[in-house]
């Protein structure tokens, strides 16, 4: 799909009619420029209702009335009916279409009213010409919708800030987004609903069974299960708020280091902190790689090394089996002796012995070839292959433990350095009034950073231990429900119920760990493309676990999820959108749908902003973008001009309040109204 | 003969089973690598356990053919069992060794228990905070194979 062009007439804030020209081919950005207030999301807003109708998008509340004419207009025609239309030309596979939505408004006695009329889709043969006549059936529009761009996948493709600030997140709301992703994309939505209906089903039922029953014995275990239930949810709620702490906690101190670095010497020791901490990191990597290379060594040599005086006996055993067999020669040996005429122990010419020639067809004749010679070889070899490399084996072990133990007292050494330098800076700052209460709020910020770190990790402990006796205690209700004869065949259908339950999601599992895996796949190789070189090593994976979370995986397989910047997260969210984006248009290099993004690179660094603007034109044949001032500055616009993909440029200007327009640029012309 | 080839299952302790989930999900260890481990510490150490509970399972064929050959010299040096390799072919004989393989496996993690993990192990599960299993893993073994058995 290719978005060609938008016209508006009365939407929103674009008073009038007022037109986009989307870049296509080469040179496949297109930017929308504006600053907060000026349109952009109005723009957005116009793509997803030209294009499926949709009157509200995610960020909005979804009970609330979004207003789609234009004030100006009405305010002008009032108490008369005034249209707003926005027309969206598109190609998909050769053919052109235009989609032409309207939305009817009046004001009356300051109250609006809005209705939307029917829509129309017009298909336009290679000549410009439109067919006869254009679709109006509402059911049929959205079917061919749904064949180009399937509404259910379009926020993959088509998404504004709030998405990437969702998914940025490292709370419930993520896993729901990946989760839905992941439903949306193997359109396993049904099988997912089947599963919600069997749990809501089997919950009625047994509260109904319980009921009827009057058991004392199983009520209160049901009791117990609902109040673990409970305490369950009370925790993950918990998890949930310390997270969101932790991350404005991080955003704290960041803030109150730069402030403190305003200050020259403390700035001068922050940069030493900061030097050192690098050369730390550049250690504690190598830890890292260390400690794989002993895992490698431990897993594949661990054994024999513990059995290694063990297998002289086997040895011996063994061979004396091979000698109590006879088969002395193997099998290939002789056919060898007696295709060559030469025997192949002894080199002895066999046409010039006979005798020797007669010993060896005898000895093929009466070969036996044991079942136990192939187990026999597979043993011995292995062993002997032990033996010829326990040396060495050994000797690297030695080594590595050696050198972790070093790189480990080189840490320790680096810790303390840092630990120096922190109190040197907090020295500097208790010298100076201003900077003491900065100072002691930092410190503060961080035991707190230290401290919320160590009660998520116990809570998410208790919650798994708290899961575990629930399953206990399910499994309890059920043999107390099974061995109730009255409840027999109440116990029967529950069952019933649970296991098609169980099936459905082991269905569903199946599905959707093989789209997790290929998500993950996709996902980290976006990811290494975008992010910064300095931090491409930082991260290993991102991982989407079973649980639908996005997990961050380091250097050293630790998973950083908690740990990286906001900014790396946005990087994170952004390949994971893509990724998305990528599966869903069936994993072709190109991504063969529009990217059309919203203020996306709010929180993003400078570095990280560059190789975007750099790598994602090759990942998508259309990049369209919504930028702000902060986002697009001199140094962002130059990076898109050096591209050579830049293809139209747009201007939102504000006339009057309620009133943007859409001006458009020439490539050359300045854009970026800050530095 | 090479009966390991064959997809029998062998079970881990539910005593243990959250030392074996933790080193597989954390630190990628597989089931079958980390009960080898155990299994020869518990041989070489004469430390059986009879499982209470079963946990954790995986298919002997995980194994690949170094490892099938130290299972096959545990089992074919067992006091008990042992210096039979023609049995291999008998499926009670199989299914012997295979319930010997899982009490030396068990025997060996109580070592490690002891000896490796200590105060890390809390008797439900390993310290997720701490992430140098694996090199304590091949410290204490390395450490063993040097040592003078008397």
């Amino acid at each position: 799909m290719k978005l060609l062009n938008i016209s508006l007439n009365n939407f929103r804030q674009f008073y009038g009619n007022q037109k986009i020209e989307f870049a296509t081919g080469k040179q496949n950005i297109t930017i929308i420029f504006g600053e907060n207030g000026k349109g952009k999301t109005g723009i957005f807003r116009a793509l997803m209702f030209g294009l499926y109708g949709s009157t509200h998008i995610q960020q909005d509340n979804q009970k609330e009335v979004i207003h789609l004419v234009n004030f100006i207009a009405l305010d002008e025609n009032e108490n008369m009916p005034v249209e707003a239309t926005v027309e969206v030309a598109f190609e998909s596979n050769g053919i052109n279409y235009q989609i032409k939505r309207t939305v009817q408004g009046i004001k009356t006695n300051e109250k609006i009213t809005e209705r939307i009329l029917n829509a129309e889709l017009s298909i336009i043969d290679e000549h410009g010409n439109y067919s006869a006549d254009p679709i109006k059936d509402p059911l049929e529009i959205k079917n061919l919708m749904n064949d180009i761009l399937h509404e259910n996948i379009k926020d993959f493709f088509l998404f504004d800030a709030e998405k990437i600030e969702t998914l940025a997140k490292t709370d419930a709301t993520v896993k729901a987004e990946v989760k839905t992703g992941i439903v949306k994309l193997l359109q396993i939505d049904k099988l997912d609903e089947a599963i919600q209906l069997l749990k809501r089903l089997y919950s009625s039922e047994k509260k109904r069974v319980l009921q009827s029953s009057q058991n004392l014995d199983l009520n209160r275990k049901e009791n117990e299960i609902e109040a673990l239930g409970n305490e369950i949810s009370n925790f993950e709620e918990r998890i949930v708020l310390k997270e969101e702490n932790k991350i404005s906690c991080e955003r704290e101190i960041i803030d109150i280091k730069e402030r403190l670095a305003e200050n020259e010497e403390v700035r001068q020791i922050q940069e030493k902190y900061e030097h050192e901490k690098e050369m730390r990191d550049q250690e504690k990597k190598l830890a890292g790689s260390k400690k794989e290379e002993m895992k490698r060594l431990l897993l594949q040599n661990g054994f024999h090394l513990v059995l290694k005086d063990t297998y002289l006996y086997v040895k011996s055993y063994l061979e004396q089996i091979l000698v109590d067999q006879r088969d002395l020669i193997p099998f290939e040996v002789i056919e060898k002796s007696l295709n060559d005429f030469v025997c192949a122990c002894c080199s002895s010419d066999l046409r010039e012995n006979p005798e020797y020639l007669r010993h060896i067809q005898q000895l093929k004749n009466n070969f036996k070839r044991s079942e136990l010679t192939p187990l026999i070889s597979l043993i011995t070899s292995s062993i002997h292959d032990f033996g010829l490399e326990e040396e060495e084996i050994v000797s690297k072990i030695n080594k590595n433990l050696k050198e972790f133990r070093d790189i480990k007292t080189n840490i320790d050494e680096f810790n303390k350095q840092l630990q120096q330098y922190k109190d040197e800076i907090n020295d500097k700052a208790k010298e100076q009034e201003n900077l003491k209460h900065l100072e002691a709020s930092l410190k503060a910020k961080e035991q707190l950073l230290l401290n919320l770190g160590i009660e998520i990790e116990g809570l998410k402990n208790q919650v798994k231990d708290k899961e575990k006796n629930k399953e206990a205690l399910d499994k309890e209700f059920s043999r107390l429900l099974r061995a109730n004869e009255s409840l027999k065949v109440d116990s029967k259908v529950l069952k019933y119920m649970d296991d098609l339950k169980e099936q459905f999601e082991t269905v569903f599992k199946e599905y959707s760990d093989e789209m997790r895996f290929k998500l993950t796949t996709e996902a980290t190789a976006i990811f290494k493309e975008l992010i910064d070189r300095k931090d491409k090593n930082l991260i290993n994976q991102i991982n989407i676990n079973d649980k639908y979370e996005i997990d961050i995986i380091g250097w050293d397989q630790i998973n950083i999820t908690q740990d990286i910047s906001q900014g790396q997260r946005q990087v994170v969210a952004l390949s994971f959108i893509t990724a998305l984006a990528k599966v869903a248009s069936g994993g072709s290099e190109d991504i063969n749908f529009p990217l059309f993004m919203d203020t996306p690179f709010g929180r993003i660094s400078g570095n990280n902003r560059d190789h975007l603007i750099d790598h994602i034109p090759n990942l998508t044949s259309q990049w369209i973008l919504l930028l702000t001032d902060t986002e697009l500055s001199k140094t962002e616009e130059m990076r898109f001009k050096s591209t050579n993909k830049l293809g139209k440029w747009y201007k939102l200007e504000q006339i009057t309040t309620g009133h943007s327009k859409i001006v458009p640029m020439a490539i050359n012309d300045a854009i970026a109204t800050r530095g | 003969m090479d009966f390991l080839m064959e997809q029998a299952s062998l079970f881990t302790s539910k005593e243990y089973e959250e030392i074996y989930f933790h080193l597989n999900s954390k630190h990628d260890i597989k089931y079958h690598d980390l009960f080898l481990l155990c299994a020869s510490i518990g041989f070489k150490k004469n430390q059986k356990k009879k499982l209470d509970e079963r946990g954790r399972e995986f298919r002997t064929n995980f194994f690949n053919s170094r490892q099938r050959a130290a299972v096959y010299s545990i089992i074919i040096n067992d006091p008990d069992i042992g210096k039979n390799i023609e049995a291999f072919d008998n499926s009670e004989f199989r299914l012997k060794a295979r319930k010997r393989l899982e009490e030396y496996a068990e025997g060996g993690m109580d070592l490690l228990v002891k000896e490796v993990f200590g105060q890390r192990w809390d008797g439900n599960k390993l310290d997720p905070t701490y992430h140098e299993y694996e090199v304590d893993l091949l410290g204490y073994i390395y450490a063993d194979s040097n040592e003078v058995p008397f």
